[in-house]
């Protein structure tokens, strides 16, 4: 590959990913973390510098090698050279002046942002941290320009004599630097894209590179002209940055930014999107908000499997929001909580694909367990290699790390049977999982070695990068000689950037471009508008085979064909080089993509999405959603986003997420409120997982549907609705006739039991039937009692003489005169089975039980009860 | 309350208005059952229906096409590779086949997507959805689906296809309320269930009207009294699997077993569409081997289910179509594989219709898709349109009497004109 062609390639890429790879979100960090109160990322307050005032020529000089840094990108013809930042190699004079204009624009905590990486600078942290003498040097010479003229600096040979310093003043609390149309929306997100040469030079769109006066003349009345010659231009203007209307550079303004409200007020729209069943305050709109109790006890059968006490759950009512946060917080921990994370990370990651593919084991002949059969290599360490991803991602957050762990963990999870294959040294019990290397796989040419008992040539460096580097991952996302890792880069890049490349353009190649033959990936406009983002990041997975592992070949892992045919390289000569945004990688290429991911302040975002499913039990609203709701919905992703990025505790985001109107909504305050009004379209009651029915009703009742083998989670787990992970990769959201008859089965075999059971124990120690006895038949206490079942069995809070118990309590009398008519044996079991018993008389001689087996079906089987 | 009551006490103008799918007259539905078959991958037309013999002076386009010929039967050409021999001497007067449908995509997603719904745009639903929320009535599962996310639009909620070791576990679920198959006692007896029935649909019925519920929690109570209603159909569908002849196919192979379940499902009563994958064809490497075992696999899973079909009476009301997210292109690379390419073809099959044994649209040697003129039928490259999958599936809902059902007009194609591909005197 032409070398030359392969730079200004790159260069392109850069340009364009600069305005068209931000993504939602993009932009925030820079106005909100940067600008409004002068304090930088860290909290640092820049007036907190302990260094002395002094002359900008000096403070330039202690800067200038560090600066070079900067030129090397940007520079007229630069990867940078469309950004709003230019400086010249080898001229103090203009670089000074440049950077005097832009900080004096309000550009200085930009700069020193971005100096250190934040947000995502495509450059990277140049300057590494703030604690960096580089970047002490860089703020003090930023600060002497706002309180002193610049003097030219002497040439580096010749150091200056330094000038008096100027007394120190105390510098002025920065006012919130002014973003400006021109240079921080068009040139910053758009004209990678929307210019002359940009892949979207064709459209009716096209701006002038370049912040001059001139530039920003004409590029608003590009977009004047736009909106009057287009049909609805005003709103395809707003639309299509936020990724709406098939843009083909995706997201690249969040709703809500400081950019995108510098182009509403353009445009003359609104700033904010009207959205009036959106209320201001959370919990004060058109539609009433369900209890603290009731919030707390659905959160508690989601995060720990089990539903909290009567006591426990009432509580909580007069609970504030953030007692009940709190309260919810406390639920975190415990094996529940591991189980909700692995469960909620594999609804998204597939990872237990590997349990019902037996073929993505064959890596398995790579690695060496003692005496073990090919079967057993398959079964067992397969449940390993299933489970490891999501350990990985549960021991970060059952440990309150920062979640840009599970992409930057240098380390593996192993369990019972991988600590030994993994040749950890470790001997683990059955359960039991720990931190380790792996050091296992054989780094002999592919082999079977399982007759190697010593399995002594084995890779000792294996590059963790968290879940990327996991075989789970790796080949769930599989490879091929021409597919190449991309579609391992697609998924990354969807699953922790939120960013789906697929959808990110329109697609629409002619037939011409399908033909292209002059390696379109790198020289077809049509193909690289995706290739240049996407094949970078599936560089970064280059030393990782399609079936045997990191290396291969020992030094790669290319195409046996490639790889004969071109000696000596690492990877596909005719595609770009492993990087991300712009930067070639360094060091082992996977570790440096995770650490560049976590950077991205799309990282953030892509975690709300993420873990939106196990919260919600749906995925995030598409832009084919009524605009109202798609619009609230995405300034409340943006919001968690913003507030999860201040410390990336999961613990915290997944709580917030419970305590928003989404959860927690219950009904409209009144009926004429029309559907399409309101920005909440759903409350958070959803049709509960076969492990989360299995769960509650265990919980509630102390029976388990199955006993030791769950029929939820074993013979009817597909049957209700769950994936294989393989196959059908998303459960069942609705319920089906299919799956109501696996509900109904579960009601009628264990009931019978349940009430045995419950009646059998004191009064204080039961579950359900605390307001009643096997022989009580007044109607008062019959009353309390199936109020005490809505609560328990429903979440419900209901009166004794509300419609429903009204209802629950003639089938009670029913069910009772049914059973008395049926005949004269007096026992629950009388005509039919009691099941699955674990203790309990079957005595039922005042025809009591009978009728509360019977309600406990019925209520059982209710929505109130499979959804929640 | 039969699900025929149910629908005749909630059909109100406001239930119209947010629930497209209960529409239907309560009678029991006579009309048509689809089946969608999606090579998953992007299969290979050349070496299928719309075969490429090699141009001299140019790259191969198929081996197979350096000893064999191209084969006819009735008016349709096929390649001599895989068993496309034995299906389409057995099935083309069933078929109208579509040649040089122009997808403009080489995405997976972006491809699959089209094909099953005509449109690249996401939240629209596949025609099997559109089918069965169009018509269904009393069916327990009225969608079944074998792909791996299935495009419901929000319509209907579809029904995983159950594998085949799941038959003693649906008998269980066919008397949820029975012991065992084998014996007759019961957890409750039958005026307990009535009652606990009974009971259910009088709490839950007024919830899919009141307006003060929100309306995904509406559209839940909605999906739970669908799914509650109970007759003998379901029965009598795993009656129908377990005595199905199945020509000696395994049904432990997933795609036969799916063809049985579908099929067994139609004539019960229990579904009226289906959406089934059959993968593998994504063959960038080894395709003459990977793409043979994967058309196999398609026609013998086609061929099967016909051969159900007849066995259960109802392969007059059967209509298949077989297509695939895109083509591959017309060479090999260096791995021996091919690679994505935009034109493709599709497959419809009614058993003897009269518009049977056709081929409508047509690609050149090199398989680059000719224009036709939708009117006559006929190459015209000059003035002629692109065939694409839009106009394919809004043919598809012309032909299934679904396009005038709110379900088409919600989620409309936007087709101006399409070629009148039924008219079986014509022909390209």
């Amino acid at each position: 590959m032409n070398s030359i062609i392969r730079i200004l390639t790159i260069n392109a890429f850069v340009v364009m990913l600069s305005a068209c790879g931000g993504g939602e979100g993009a932009g925030d960090i820079d106005s909100a973390n940067a600008n409004t109160t002068g304090t930088t990322d860290s909290g640092t307050d820049s007036s907190e510098s302990t260094s002395t005032q002094e002359s900008s020529s000096e403070a330039y000089n202690n800067v200038r090698a560090d600066l070079n840094a900067c030129i090397s990108c940007h520079k007229a013809g630069g990867i940078a050279g469309s950004t709003g930042l230019i400086l010249t190699p080898d001229d103090d004079s203009a670089n000074i002046a440049e950077l005097t204009r832009y900080s004096a624009g309000g550009g200085r905590d930009i700069l020193l942002s971005k100096s250190v990486g934040i947000p995502s600078h495509a450059g990277g942290a140049v300057f590494g941290d703030r604690s960096s003498t580089a970047y002490k040097n860089f703020e003090t010479f930023l600060l002497s320009l706002e309180n002193s003229t610049p003097s030219t600096p002497s040439t580096p040979s010749t150091p200056s004599t330094p000038s008096t310093p100027s007394t120190p003043s105390t510098p002025s609390t920065p006012s919130t630097p002014t973003l400006t149309l021109n240079r921080d929306v068009l040139q910053a997100r758009c004209v990678s894209c929307h210019s002359a040469t940009g892949p979207a030079r064709s459209t009716a769109l096209v701006f002038r590179v370049g912040n001059t006066s001139a530039d920003v003349s004409y590029n608003e009345a590009q977009l004047t002209a736009y909106m009057s010659g287009i049909t609805n231009g005003a709103q395809r203007l707003l639309d299509k940055p936020r990724g709406l209307m098939g843009h083909g550079g995706g997201a690249v303004l969040a709703l809500g930014s400081a950019e995108y409200t510098l182009l509403a007020e353009f445009v003359g729209a609104p700033t904010t999107p009207s959205t009036p069943g959106t209320p201001a305050t959370p919990g004060t709109g058109p539609y009433t908000i369900e209890s603290a109790s009731e919030t707390y006890r659905r959160a508690s059968l989601y995060l720990t499997g089990a539903i909290p006490s009567r006591s426990k759950t009432l509580s909580m009512q007069g609970i504030s929001d953030a007692g009940l946060k709190t309260e919810i917080l406390s639920l975190m921990t415990g094996n529940g909580f591991k189980e909700f994370l692995k469960n909620g990370a594999n609804a998204r990651l597939n990872s237990r694909h590997i349990l019902a593919d037996s073929n993505k084991i064959s890596l398995y002949n790579k690695y060496y367990l003692p005496n073990a059969s090919s079967s057993e290599r398959r079964n067992v360490v397969g449940r390993d290699l299933a489970e490891e991803p999501l350990e990985i991602i549960a021991n970060v957050v059952m440990n309150n790390r920062s979640y840009s762990e599970i992409l930057t963990a240098n380390y593996t999870m192993v369990g019972q049977y991988s600590d030994e294959s993994f040749n950890t040294g470790l001997t683990l019990a059955p359960g039991e999982w720990q931190q380790a290397q792996n050091a296992g796989q054989d780094a002999k040419t592919p082999s079977t070695f399982g007759a190697d008992a010593t399995g002594a040539s084995r890779i000792s460096a294996y590059p963790h990068a968290g879940v990327l580097s996991t075989w789970s991952f790796l080949s769930k996302y599989g490879t091929t000689a021409t597919n190449r890792n991309r579609a391992r880069a697609r998924w990354t890049m969807y699953h922790f950037l939120g960013f789906d490349i697929e959808k990110s353009v329109a697609r629409e190649l002619s037939i011409s471009d399908t033909t292209d033959e002059d390696n379109p990936t790198m020289n077809n406009p049509a193909c690289t508008v995706c290739h240049t983002t996407l094949d970078p990041v599936a560089g970064a997975f280059k030393f990782f085979h399609e079936r045997i592992g990191y290396k291969a070949w020992g030094t790669d892992s290319l195409d046996r064909n490639y790889r004969r045919r071109n000696p000596g390289v690492d990877w596909y000569q005719d595609m770009l080089p492993a990087g991300y945004a712009g930067l070639p990688a360094s060091g082992d290429p996977l570790q440096w993509l995770a650490q560049r991911i976590v950077q991205d302040n799309r990282f953030a975002t892509a975690a709300v999405k993420f873990w939106w499913f196990a919260i919600f039990g749906e995925d995030v609203l598409t832009d084919d959603a009524p605009r109202i709701q798609f619009d609230a919905q995405q300034t409340l992703i943006n919001s968690l986003a913003d507030d999860f990025r201040t410390d990336l505790n999961l613990k915290r985001l997944l709580a917030n997420m419970m305590m928003t109107d989404y959860f927690r909504a219950a009904t409209k305050t009144t009926a004429t409120q029309a559907d399409d009004t309101l920005a909440i379209y759903m409350g958070g009651r959803r049709l509960l997982t076969g492990t989360e029915l299995k769960n509650k009703t265990a919980s509630l009742t102390n029976i388990t549907w199955g006993n030791t083998r769950p029929r939820l989670e074993g013979e009817f787990r597909m049957l209700f609705g769950a994936a294989d992970d393989v196959t059908v990769e998303r459960r069942a959201t609705e319920l089906t006739s299919m799956m109501f008859r696996v509900a109904e089965r579960h009601a009628n075999e264990i009931s019978c039991a349940a009430v045995v059971y419950d009646f059998s124990l004191s009064s204080v120690d039961r579950n359900l039937f605390t307001q009643v006895e096997r022989n009580t038949l007044d109607e008062n206490a019959i009353r309390n009692q199936i109020v005490v079942l809505f609560e328990r069995l429903h979440n419900r809070l209901v009166n004794t003489d509300s419609a429903e118990v009204n209802q629950a309590y003639q089938l009670f009398l029913d069910l009772r005169v049914a059973r008395i008519n049926a005949g004269s044996a007096t026992r629950v079991d009388a005509y039919t089975r009691c099941d699955n018993r674990i203790g309990g008389s079957l005595d039922d001689s005042s025809f009591v039980l009978g009728p509360w087996r019977g309600l406990l079906i019925a209520m059982m089987t209710d929505p109130d009860y499979l959804y929640e | 309350m039969k699900r025929r009551d149910f629908l005749k006490a909630t059909a109100a103008a406001s239930l119209f208005a947010s629930s497209p799918s209960l529409l239907k007259a309560a009678t029991s539905y006579s009309g048509k059952f689809l089946v969608t078959v999606h090579a998953a991958g992007g299969w290979d037309p050349t070496s299928f229906c719309d075969p490429k013999m090699n141009v001299p002076g140019e790259r191969i386009i198929n081996n197979w096409a350096s000893t064999l010929s191209t084969q006819t039967v009735g008016n349709i050409n096929y390649a001599p590779f895989a068993d496309n021999d034995a299906f389409f001497r057995a099935h083309y007067q069933k078929m109208l086949v579509i040649n040089g449908i122009d997808v403009k995509s080489n995405s997976h997603s972006t491809g699959t997507m089209n094909n099953l719904t005509g449109i690249k745009k996401d939240g629209y639903p596949s025609l099997a959805a559109i089918v069965a929320a169009s018509n269904k009535t009393e069916e327990l599962m009225p969608w079944l689906t074998g792909t791996s996310r299935p495009k419901s639009g929000k319509l209907i909620a579809p029904s995983t296809i159950a594998g085949s070791g799941a038959l003693n576990s649906l008998r269980r679920l066919a008397k949820p309320n029975l012991y065992s198959t084998t014996r007759t006692d019961t957890y409750v007896q039958d005026d307990e269930l009535t009652l606990i029935r009974q009971y259910r649909q009088n709490k839950v019925t007024p919830k899919i009207v009141d307006q003060t519920e929100l309306a995904k929690q509406r559209a839940q109570f909605r999906n739970y009294l669908a799914s509650t209603f109970s007759d003998g159909s379901f029965e009598q569908y795993l009656n129908l699997i377990e005595s199905a002849d199945t020509k000696g196919l395994s049904t432990s192979n997933r795609y036969y077993n799916q063809a049985t379940s579908i099929i067994a499902a139609f004539k019960a009563g229990v579904s009226l569409s289906a959406d089934i994958a059959i993968g593998g064809f994504d063959t960038h490497g080894n395709h003459d081997v990977r793409h043979a075992n994967a058309l196999t696999n398609v026609t013998t899973t086609v061929d099967l289910l016909w051969y159900l079909a007849e066995q259960f009476g109802i392969q007059d009301r059967l209509v298949v179509h077989m297509a695939s997210e895109f083509g591959r292109t017309n060479r090999y690379n260096d791995g021996n594989g091919k690679d994505h390419w935009s034109i493709t073809s599709g497959i419809i099959m009614s058993n003897n219709p009269g518009w049977g044994n056709r081929v409508v649209g047509a690609s050149d040697a090199a398989h680059f898709a000719h224009k036709i003129n939708f009117n006559t039928l006929q190459v015209d490259n000059t003035s002629g349109t692109t065939i694409e999958p839009k106009h394919v599936m809004t043919a598809l809902r012309q032909h299934m009497n679904v396009d005038s059902q709110p379900a088409s007009v919600k989620f409309d194609l936007s087709t101006s004109a399409i070629p009148d591909f039924f008219n079986p005197s014509m022909m390209t």
